[in-house]
């Protein structure tokens, strides 16, 4: 189907010859210099990655232990000579926070039609969705889908998941193709899910420059000149913003961790001492446990400091600087904030200011009907999406053969994932359509550089 | 964004339920990869072998055939490297074969279970270049794919979460997604 053209031919070509004036100008002065920001190291060894700035000795020992917490696989409470490492499920997704998140990375996410991987779990939310509050999961299977049981107890549901494709066309007449995915959740143990729930599909988000977001000020998010909204969240009757997750339901990076044991692993912590188990889930509720809490304070604060100093890998490649120039001129910027501020403690406990380079607003947008999450009945919901940071993304296109995008991974290039924009960026996504083909091509490819 | 698809939208999603209902009986269904070998591997009668508990005493195994092996206490089990990954290996169970590569090229290591695999050669690990894995299914659950070359390499299974597991050692086929 043939889109119109909502920007003049003209106005569109002299974009594109501003630009390129403009680029060769200036060569890709889109980094800043190494001096100007922080964060991001050269991942040599994507088994053993980097810190981004040197640790004290008692945080090196953390960060190291924090990294092999995060790989270690948990086992079920009582296996002999399990000691720190038991307590997984009885309900769970995946058994690692490595299976998800490998070596700190998004996680694949769908490869295609068939039952849906580990690392794209299901979550449940009770409508209607109330704004700064938590409305709570399903009545019946809790926070999260857990599509995994330990031996004797039967997994809540499995779920497989179909890709419907759309094509389209650019003005220039282009074709391009679109997938769409539908999850067909089926032998839900205890019956139906409840009538009112939200079907939330998200893939495992990267770990890389967690505790570099975890360090930008309050203050920075809230400004009142940015677009979207502010992830307004009431924890323990304080209001904070959120910050963690695809539509950033978690204030802090404890927050989001702790969450994940519990509700992906099925592991309790001081934090969160319960498992995603609800009233009805009656064996859930009475299987052994792996102590109390499951994962010691010890081992969750070595977990939490291999996040929080986790550095964002550089990436490997460069583009040429017509792809900066067109993501300012488009407006991708406008949400895909380049820079942050940080606050940071050194080596010494000193603290200081630094910049980041995430390329996220960490607030919230509305980018349309098609991207957000269905109630039970496929209604659409109103769903805003915490701009997602680009940092990383060149290595990651580095090392995946089939790389995915978005929150449930539908898109299957950076061009795919530009096109479901709508809502608040449906201007910026015109504007993108009605571009020339290299034009397109410059900024996908500057975009996979970040 | 404007599609007009509605019927044919629904009459295509009520064809991909009942396509689905016959695919998710088998778990072993959806790999990212072509794994009909490996599959055809796995479905032959595995030979149990003990695994070494250190380089002197691993056991020689061949490609293109299916081994049940049965692990150790990783405590009693001298490693031919330090593992790639780092982990908690409270209660857990490692081994180590031989394996003679007759050709350098691609070879997928493949198991029944998700534990942690390395390929050392000359005290040194070789990296892998690609995985992928299948929740539910154990014939195999994990395939990592590596570059080996001619020669006797070790294969060291180690942090498992089990005493026993299944392991093939095939040449790579095409790795592309469905």
């Amino acid at each position: 189907m043939r889109r119109e053209p909502r920007i003049g031919a003209l106005a569109v070509c002299a974009l594109v010859l501003l630009i390129s004036h403009s680029a060769r100008l200036h060569a890709d002065n889109s980094r800043s210099s190494p001096a100007d920001a922080v964060g991001t190291r050269l991942f040599a060894d994507s088994r053993d990655p980097p810190s981004y700035a040197p640790l004290a000795e008692e945080d090196k020992t953390r960060f190291d232990l924090g990294h092999a917490v995060f790989n270690t696989h948990w086992v079920p409470a009582g296996t002999p000579r399990a000691q720190r490492r038991d307590g997984l499920g009885p309900l769970f997704n995946a058994d690692s926070c490595d299976a998800c998140h490998n070596e700190g990375a998004r996680g694949r996410g769908p490869q295609g039609d068939g039952p849906a991987p580990p690392d794209l779990v299901i979550k449940l939310e009770s409508a209607p969705r109330v704004e700064d509050e938590d409305a709570g999961g399903d009545p019946v299977y809790g926070r999260v889908l857990n599509t995994q049981v330990l031996v004797g107890l039967r997994a809540e549901a499995t779920i497989t998941i179909r890709y419907e494709a759309f094509s389209g066309r650019y003005p220039d007449g282009q074709a391009f193709t679109l997938h769409k995915p539908h999850y067909e959740i089926a032998d839900l143990h205890f019956g139906p899910l409840g009538a009112h729930t939200i079907i939330e599909p998200r893939i495992a988000p990267a770990v890389f420059g967690a505790g570099l977001l975890d360090a930008v000020p309050q203050s920075a998010i809230t400004s009142s000149g940015a677009t979207g909204a502010v992830a307004w969240r009431t924890v323990n009757g304080e209001r904070r913003v959120g910050r963690f997750g695809w539509q950033a339901t978690a204030v802090s990076l404890r927050d989001q961790v702790t969450q994940a044991f519990s509700r992906e692993m099925g592991i309790t912590s001081a934090d969160r001492p319960h498992d995603d188990c609800t009233p009805r889930e009656r064996q859930c509720l009475a299987a052994p446990n792996g102590g109390d809490p499951e994962v010691s304070t010890e081992l969750l604060d070595a977990v939490l400091a291999f996040q929080q100093f986790l550095a964002v890998p550089e990436s490997p490649r460069r583009a040429a600087g017509e792809g900066a120039q067109l993501f300012r001129a488009l407006g991708c910027d406008t949400c895909h904030t380049p820079q942050l501020p940080v606050e940071l403690a050194d080596a010494s406990g000193q603290m200081h200011s630094a910049s980041i380079e995430p390329y996220t607003d960490l607030r919230l947008h509305d980018l349309g009907e098609g991207l957000a999450d269905r109630d039970v009945s496929g209604a659409p919901v109103q769903s805003r999406w915490r701009t997602a940071p680009l940092w990383g993304m060149g290595y990651r296109l580095g090392r995946e053969s089939v790389p995915r995008f978005l929150h449930d991974g539908r898109a299957r290039t950076l061009e795919e994932a530009i096109l479901w924009h709508q809502g608040e960026a449906a201007a910026i996504n015109e504007r993108f359509v009605a571009l020339p083909v290299q034009a397109r091509q410059a900024l996908t490819d500057w975009v996979g550089t970040r | 964004m404007r599609f007009s698809r509605e019927l044919l939208s629904t009459i295509g999603l009520l064809l991909l339920v009942a396509h689905g209902v016959a695919r998710a009986d088998d778990a072993c269904a959806g790999f990212a990869w072509d794994v009909a070998h490996e599959r055809s591997v796995f479905a032959t009668a595995p030979s149990a072998q003990q695994a070494g508990h250190d380089v002197d005493s691993a056991p020689l195994v061949t490609t293109d055939r299916l081994y049940d092996l049965a692990l150790s206490p990783q405590e009693q089990v001298t490693l031919a490297a330090s593992p790639g990954k780092k982990a908690l290996t409270d209660g857990a169970y490692a081994g180590l074969v031989r394996i003679k590569v007759a050709s350098a090229g691609t070879y997928r290591v493949s198991l029944s279970r998700p534990f942690w695999v390395d390929v050392v050669k000359g005290g040194a690990l070789i990296a892998s270049t690609n995985f992928t894995g299948r929740p539910g299914c154990d014939a195999p659950h994990k395939l990592v794919q590596y570059p080996l070359p001619a020669g006797e390499l070790l294969l060291q299974v180690s942090g498992a979460t089990d005493d026993r597991v299944k392991i093939a050692v095939t040449a790579a086929r095409a790795t592309t997604a469905h």
